[in-house]
């Protein structure tokens, strides 16, 4: 294996002033998001470290328990983030989320770990923690775009859900036209990465594999791997969190009910 | 309680022969303040209703209510010789009592597709036929509008007319007209009134409009909503 360049303190000092400057346009142009820049540049700092910190001693465990636990935190913490990108949400929103979450990270993780790369044994830290964490983070993209979009469909043209339902369109009758464009909303993402994987941008963890000095060829099989699984990972999310909000905002399958959707 | 309504459309179906709907106890209020309370609503066979009273009274919310688009937990729905269940039954009934909405709501997409998509649903029993959607739109002077452009197209009167086209080809058993009459001059008024008497006033099927002004036309009874009840005007 190729011996790699180890980051000093110092080179993240210096790597800092590249956030500086987006502050520094935040300022100027009077963005005003340098704050939440800030905010979100020293999150990053503290929540990496203590990743670092603790997968250490987690990849060494051997009890399921603590991997199972640290997956259900994950699970949590991307759901209440999915609510909080959406302009609209509704009651119990959170509750929607974490369990679509938990159901499409169970899944397309199990799929992934469990029958492609047979990980022995099946709760081996390093995989499936970076596996399903990857699940969980790209799938909060897409379900809280696809949630965006269903919320604002059935608050900006709820004349149209009533007009299906005037004429007597059954639950999922009224509710496919915001399902088919929120579904559709939040798949671009994955199938714009797909599409320019390689061309235009070399993913993250594949430049990663490569600069640890892994061969190319390796990185690439792992990366087609993690494009399915997270194409995967998109559309279960997606489809699932508009059908939860989709049946709860549907009042009994009869009643569009805005009054349970806020800003 | 549970046991008093299981019972009452049981109870009541003896009075409610010769009547095509009767529909209560309606309830609503806004704002804190109470719009109209125990109200109930029956239309018979051949029924041509108009409803008034001032705005602000509460007419739209009533005929949301009826079809259940507004919440109304406790209302009954007895509906040609049938009790319909809240909210199991709600599609059928609504597939044969049609709420013609004020705004004119139209889904993105052409003339056809809106005068379609309803014949998709699974309680439709009939098929679009476009030989009458084409007489419909001759009637009420649309015949120079292609099916296939776009409804954004349309102007305001156009897609009121629209809408009442898709609401006549759609043969409810009972329309809830909503202001119908929006943005129609006189000789489209009067052509609307035609089609819904000779829709309405025969056999099982009524008509209830609410409206502004008075049809041009002969109407059965005349109801009027304010100060929170419902009364029977005689003419």
């Amino acid at each position: 294996m190729k011996a790699y360049i180890v980051l000093t303190p110092f080179d993240l000092f210096l790597s800092s002033f590249l956030v500086l400057l987006a502050g520094f346009f935040s300022v100027v142009l009077r963005l005003g998001v340098e704050k939440r820049l800030l905010v979100a540049a020293l999150r990053t700092v503290v929540q990496l470290s203590l990743l670092g910190l603790v997968l250490e001693k987690v990849f060494a465990t051997h009890a399921p328990f603590l991997v199972i636990f640290i997956l259900v935190l994950m699970t949590v913490v991307a759901g209440r983030e999915a609510v909080s990108r959406t302009k609209y949400r509704y009651i119990n929103m959170f509750l929607d989320t974490v369990f679509v979450m938990g159901v499409t990270a169970f899944v397309v993780g199990t799929v992934v770990t469990q029958v492609v790369l047979k990980v022995k044994p099946w709760y081996q830290p390093q995989y499936v923690i970076p596996i399903v964490g990857m699940i969980l983070g790209n799938s909060l993209n897409g379900l809280s775009l696809a949630l965006d979009a269903f919320l604002d469909y059935l608050v900006t043209r709820k004349d149209e859900i009533e007009l299906y339902l005037s004429f007597g369109a059954t639950r999922f009758e009224a509710l496919q036209l915001p399902l088919r464009y929120a579904v559709r909303r939040g798949l671009i993402p994955i199938i714009n990465a797909m599409s320019i994987v390689g061309v235009v941008s070399l993913p993250g963890i594949m430049t990663g594999q490569i600069l640890a000095g892994i061969p190319p060829a390796h990185a690439v099989a792992y990366q087609i791997l993690i494009m399915f699984m997270l194409a995967g990972a998109y559309a279960l999310g997606t489809v699932l969190v508009t059908l939860c909000a989709g049946w709860k905002l549907l009042d009994q399958g009869v009643r569009l009910a805005t009054e349970k959707i806020k800003t | 309680m549970f046991k008093n309504e299981k019972t009452s459309p049981r109870r009541y179906y003896g009075i409610l022969k010769g009547m095509l709907l009767k529909c209560g106890p309606l309830a609503a209020c806004k704002g804190g303040n109470i719009l109209y309370h125990n109200v109930s609503l029956t239309l018979f066979p051949g029924d041509l209703v108009l409803l008034t009273g001032p705005s602000g009274a509460g007419k739209t919310t009533l005929l949301r209510q009826i079809i259940g688009l507004d919440p109304s937990p406790t209302t009954k729905r007895f509906f040609d010789g049938r009790y319909y269940r809240y909210p199991e039954d709600m599609p059928e009934f609504r597939r044969r009592c049609l709420l013609l909405a004020a705004n004119a709501p139209m889904i993105s997409g052409t003339i056809e597709e809106n005068l379609k998509f309803p014949f998709s649903f699974g309680w439709a029993q009939d098929s679009f036929k476009v030989s009458r959607a084409q007489s419909f739109l001759r009637e009420l002077g649309l015949s120079h509008l292609d099916l296939s452009r776009p409804v954004s197209d349309l102007s305001l009167g156009e897609r009121h007319r629209l809408a009442l086209v898709r609401a006549l080809l759609w043969e409810p058993t009972i329309l809830l007209a909503d202001e119908p009459f929006t943005g129609l001059d006189e000789e489209n008024i009067k052509r609307v009134w035609h089609l819904f008497e000779q829709q309405f006033r025969q056999g099982k099927k009524a008509l209830l409009v609410v409206s502004h002004q008075r049809p041009p036309g002969f109407f059965t009874r005349h109801l009027y909503l304010e100060g929170g009840t419902l009364k029977e005007m005689v003419s």
